[in-house]
């Protein structure tokens, strides 16, 4: 049981991130400059963005005065908001199929996801400004995680009622990897299954367009615990058939892996969740020629 | 006697369009992807003359005790053009269920009611109840006020606890969290709730 939730926490990405032509200090030369490096899916892209930074900084047109402000990362032309997990955001823009992902893996080869760096004085409205920085970035995290106690607990007051030491040591677990620290403090928010009202659960689709939903998931209602085909059917009859012999039209993915329907919402939510307390799902369309959802 | 309360959404530029397929990769054929870009256009409720659809509320002048907050139409956000690319490819049954989705989508007008409660010394904002498209991301209330009260910054909660991701749609919040069928957003000019 536990190394499912490990696994979850240690999965990561590999990001090549592309400066946009503008910026360099040599924009008419042909080679364009790229950075690859490895990310945790279970983190917030923008705490990377002084790492990037540094790392391009002398090939860059402008001096760089601010390390979040102005900067974002666009995948084909689209901006990612940093204000969700970077796993969940691979898995629903880029459509992920992981069946898919493994018919084509080979050993010599690896995914990398493509991502170009931009800047300007207005960030694109899908992104939320950073002006004051790290500060900013833990006030939204709490307040996501405020939000997912609200919806598992009925008020937010587990969470408020944190010590000083205990949320930091919170936020300080997401910024440092540690899952102990992390899942002990969790614990500590988390309801036991009697108490449990909703499973703070989002969707993310990126077709028809990019969009988030948050469904009300019950934990468990007169015929036992709510199953995420239970919850999914009743959002997207569309998708997902409640008619065994009716095949479903998309997947759902969690963590980049697709996972069965019919496990509960309270199972999938201990193992699954993030780390920003909400249980993300994307949604991946299933095609009849599925070669071309492959693209990373 | 009713109130309109004009307002604009944070609507999202839908420019990308054009400037993202300079990064499209050359994995299918340019009429996959002519097919692809009328799919896209008519999922997103545009046509190919590029007119933005008027205004869906033609009911603002009947809510005659509350405020209705008038915004533009949803911000439309379309995905990356190599993940859009799985639209030339469903299955013709794929086909129907994204149509009917983007159907649902688009005739979801429903309105939420808000109700506004200033914390501390900043004024109360009137009408104190208002109605708005459940489509609407919380970022249109959050401008809205920042608009009314004439304030350059504003901390907006909800049920006096926290505040949401602003892309989290209005109706989404007001299914969670209503209290008597009503969503309660206290705002200040500081941090309220840290």
């Amino acid at each position: 049981m536990d190394s499912v939730r490990g696994r979850a926490w240690a999965g990561s990405l590999n990001l090549r991130i592309t400066v946009y032509p503008d910026l360099l200090l040599s924009s008419s030369s042909q080679c364009k400059h790229s950075i690859n490096f490895k990310v945790p899916r279970e983190t917030y892209l923008v705490f990377y963005f002084p790492y990037i930074l540094e790392r391009i900084a002398t090939e860059l047109r402008n001096n760089v005065t601010e390390h979040y402000n102005g900067w974002w990362v666009e995948m084909e032309g689209v901006p990612l908001s940093w204000n969700f997990p970077v796993g969940v955001l691979y898995d629903s823009l880029t459509g992920l199929d992981p069946l898919l992902r493994s018919s084509k893996h080979q050993s010599n080869s690896i995914n990398v996801w493509e991502l170009t760096l931009r800047h300007g004085a207005q960030s694109p409205s899908s992104i939320i400004p950073i002006v004051r920085g790290t500060d900013q970035i833990r006030e939204f995290w709490m307040h996501q995680w405020k939000q997912a106690c609200f919806i598992l607990n009925g008020a937010s007051k587990q969470m408020m009622s944190l010590s000083k030491p205990d949320t930091m040591k919170f936020w300080n677990s997401v910024l440092r990897r540690e899952q102990n620290v992390f899942d002990a403090i969790r614990e500590k928010i988390l309801p036991i299954l009697e108490n449990a009202r909703f499973i703070p659960l989002r969707v993310h689709l990126a077709l028809p367009q990019i969009r988030l939903l948050e469904p009300q998931a019950r934990v468990q209602d007169n015929n036992g615990l709510t199953s995420l085909g239970n919850v999914l059917n009743s959002e997207f009859p569309e998708w997902f058939s409640d008619d065994p012999s009716r095949p479903n039209l998309a997947k759902a993915i969690i963590q980049g892996i697709e996972v069965p329907l019919q496990l509960s919402l309270w199972h999938l939510y201990q193992e699954l969740s993030s780390f920003d307390g909400f249980l993300h799902v994307s949604l991946c369309l299933m095609t009849e020629d599925a070669s071309l959802t492959s693209h990373s | 006697m009713s109130q309109l309360l004009e307002s604009e959404s944070d609507a999202a530029s839908t420019s990308s369009t054009g400037e993202s397929s300079r990064f499209g990769k050359a994995s299918y054929s340019v009429q996959d992807g002519l097919e692809q870009y009328s799919k896209r256009l008519s999922f997103l409720g545009l046509e190919s003359s590029g007119d933005v659809p008027p205004p869906e509320d033609s009911s603002s002048g009947t809510e005659a005790s509350s405020g209705n907050i008038k915004t533009e139409s949803a911000p439309m956000r379309p995905a990356p053009v190599s993940t859009s690319a799985v639209l030339t490819h469903l299955t013709p049954a794929g086909d129907q269920a994204i149509k009917k989705f983007a159907e649902k989508e688009s005739t979801l007008p429903s309105k939420v009611q808000i109700k506004f409660q200033p914390i501390g010394s900043v004024p109360q904002v009137l009408p104190q109840s208002a109605r708005i498209s459940a489509s609407q991301p919380f970022s249109v209330l959050v401008t809205f006020l920042r608009k009314k009260l004439k304030m350059n910054s504003i901390y907006c909660y909800v049920n006096n606890s926290f505040s949401p991701a602003p892309q989290q749609s209005v109706g989404d919040l007001w299914r969670h969290f209503r209290v008597n069928d009503e969503l309660i957003v206290s705002y200040c000019g500081g941090v309220a709730f840290g």
